[in-house]
């Protein structure tokens, strides 16, 4: 059986798929022969009380020009019939199967453990339960698998919903994040995270790396470092594009953040020395690293205390860098069609790097200072 | 860097130098057959965006300049006394721009050095961890005992083989007198 708390051995997977198989929608031989002609993909989506978006995302899974063989839905003991919704998504064209673990995981890196002991296909596709793709989005992703080296590729994500403040300030940071840090991550092999909302693997690469760590909050960065250790290639498939709900009100942008910043601090605890070793990432790392303190020293200390003291005009080193900042955002909106909606949430992305200061500040500190880790995983929305 | 970090604008200097150093990198990929036309493409889109950045930047510092001259006291740059030294006025736009461009070089400069340094710090650790265990006295001692031990039984054995034969000389002499 599955250790639900433990690393799962995916060594024995025959006997864990055998004790699991009971909610298999159909035999597995009779799909592998219809399947034959279609890539050898399967779609593994976790879900936690997601009935609200689940049908969303498999229809979307199902209507991809280039469909997978198989969808895996990971009922994570869901209270609110997340399995049965997405059982009701069924269809004959795509073999589709929903698992349910015998008490509830407890993270997404448990479920998607779980999961993966389904999973017979040469690539993995990993997409979250609130997470629509367009169209042509795995073709795009699956396009990137043009070497044996290339273990992981990663799809451009944009929020599903722009409404609220916290939805707008999302939207202009992942138009930043993913138009201007990430290509460039991309042309030098080294993207610094494989969103995991959106990601596909090798399944051999990914078994052997011992599939989602459960030893941080940030399973997502630290399963793409662990690929670089492994000297496996990381790509960054820019049009292949997803859509996540993102947290629509502060209380779970709070959750958000807070395993976010946890995350990224303990993903650097734990694989430091071995980044270290590998080129263009040490940098990347340590830039970022080095830009969130100062950024956290700039916004709360430096600016206001040169404002009060020495001359209020200081408070435009508030503004200073969003000039710079809107021109990646407003190029990506423009080929978009998005000019409209950019603008509107340009001032959200403001008042979010306040936020984020606050959150990263509070992880460096509980897990730098005092070594309390976040170990709780909580849900985003 | 990604959603949820907050930066100051120093990393975004970090990747514009990475993308400044985009064609040499595609020349190099050239020079072993491993470019292509669409890495080329690439590097232009992202050569324009860069254009762009320090367009806008060039025209906000003056537009700034504009606005508040004589109103500003002194540059923001930590890095202005530098760009004085240089002969360029710290409070002029180019002064401005030349102050946190070096102050954002130096800061690069400084983490990238920084991140070489620790990791010539676990070169030199797994070095003297090579050398001390190379000269590692318990595990000579234990050695240089074994030997002393060694010796000491062989020289027992023939100190033995010695006394035996020269008993025996002895007893052949005194039996061969009588």
């Amino acid at each position: 059986m599955i250790s639900l708390l433990k690393q799962p051995d995916f060594t024995d997977r025959e006997s864990d798929v055998e004790l699991y198989a009971g909610e298999r929608a159909e035999p597995r031989t009779r799909h592998q022969k219809l399947l034959k002609d279609r890539p050898g993909l399967t779609v593994l989506i976790p879900a936690y009380n997601e009935s609200a978006f689940v049908a969303d995302t498999i229809r979307s899974v199902q209507n991809q020009t280039v469909p997978p063989a198989r969808i895996i839905v990971v009922d994570d003991c869901s209270t609110d019939g997340t399995g049965d919704v997405a059982r009701a998504c069924a269809t004959d064209r795509i073999e589709f199967t929903v698992v349910r673990p015998e008490k509830n995981a407890g993270s997404k890196s448990s479920a998607l453990n779980f999961g993966m002991t389904f999973v017979d296909t040469e690539y993995t596709l990993v997409i979250d339960a609130d997470t629509t793709l367009a169209p042509d989005a795995i073709e795009k992703l699956m396009a990137n698998f043009d070497s044996p080296k290339v273990a992981c590729v990663t799809g451009m994500v944009l929020p599903r919903h722009v409404r609220t403040l916290w939805e707008k300030g999302r939207y202009v940071e992942y138009l930043y994040a993913f138009t201007f840090y990430k290509p460039i991550q991309d042309y030098y092999g080294r993207p610094l995270i494989a969103s995991g909302c959106f990601s596909a693997f090798r399944t051999s690469v990914l078994r052997r790396a011992g599939g989602w760590s459960m030893r941080t909050v940030g399973e997502d960065m630290d399963l793409t470092w662990t690929i670089y250790g492994m000297g496996y290639g990381v790509r960054f498939a820019l049009d292949a594009v997803s859509y996540p709900v993102e947290p629509h009100n502060f209380h779970f942008l709070h959750k958000q953040l807070k395993r976010w910043s946890a995350g990224f601090v303990q993903c650097v605890r734990v694989h430091w020395k071995g980044a270290l070793e590998i080129p263009y990432l040490r940098s990347m790392v340590a830039v970022a690293l080095w830009d969130a303190l100062q950024a956290i020293l700039g916004l709360f200390v430096i600016i206001p205390l040169l404002a009060i003291f020495v001359h209020p005009l200081f408070l435009l080193g508030y503004v200073l860098d969003l000039p710079a900042i809107a021109i990646p955002v407003f190029y990506t909106a423009y080929r978009r069609g998005e000019v409209k909606r950019a603008l509107a949430a340009f001032p959200a992305f403001w008042i979010m790097r306040f936020i984020n200061s606050v959150y990263v500040l509070q992880a460096f500190w509980n897990e730098f200072v005092i070594k309390k880790k976040l170990e709780k995983f909580e849900k985003g929305h | 860097m990604f959603a949820g970090l907050p930066g100051t604008g120093i990393g975004g200097v970090f990747y514009l130098l990475l993308t400044l150093w985009m064609p040499i990198h595609e020349l190099y990929l050239l020079w072993h057959g491993r470019s292509s036309l669409a890495r080329w493409r690439f590097i232009a889109e992202r050569w324009m965006l860069f254009s762009a950045v320090i367009l806008v930047m060039v025209v906000q510092v003056n537009l700034l300049k504009g606005y508040f001259d004589g109103k500003s006291p002194t540059s923001a740059s930590p890095m202005a006394p530098v760009a004085a030294e240089l002969g360029v006025d710290p409070n002029a736009g180019a002064g401005i721009l030349l102050g946190s461009g070096l102050y954002a070089g130096a800061v690069l400069l400084g983490v990238i050095l920084l991140v070489h340094m620790v990791r010539l710090g676990f070169w030199y650790k797994a070095y003297f961890k090579d050398l001390a265990h190379d000269l590692d006295l318990q595990r000579d001692w234990a050695h240089v005992k074994a030997f002393a031990s060694r010796v000491r039984t062989s020289a027992a054995i023939i100190g033995r083989e010695v006394r035996v034969w020269w008993s025996w000389n002895v007893w052949r002499k005194v039996v061969t007198a009588r």
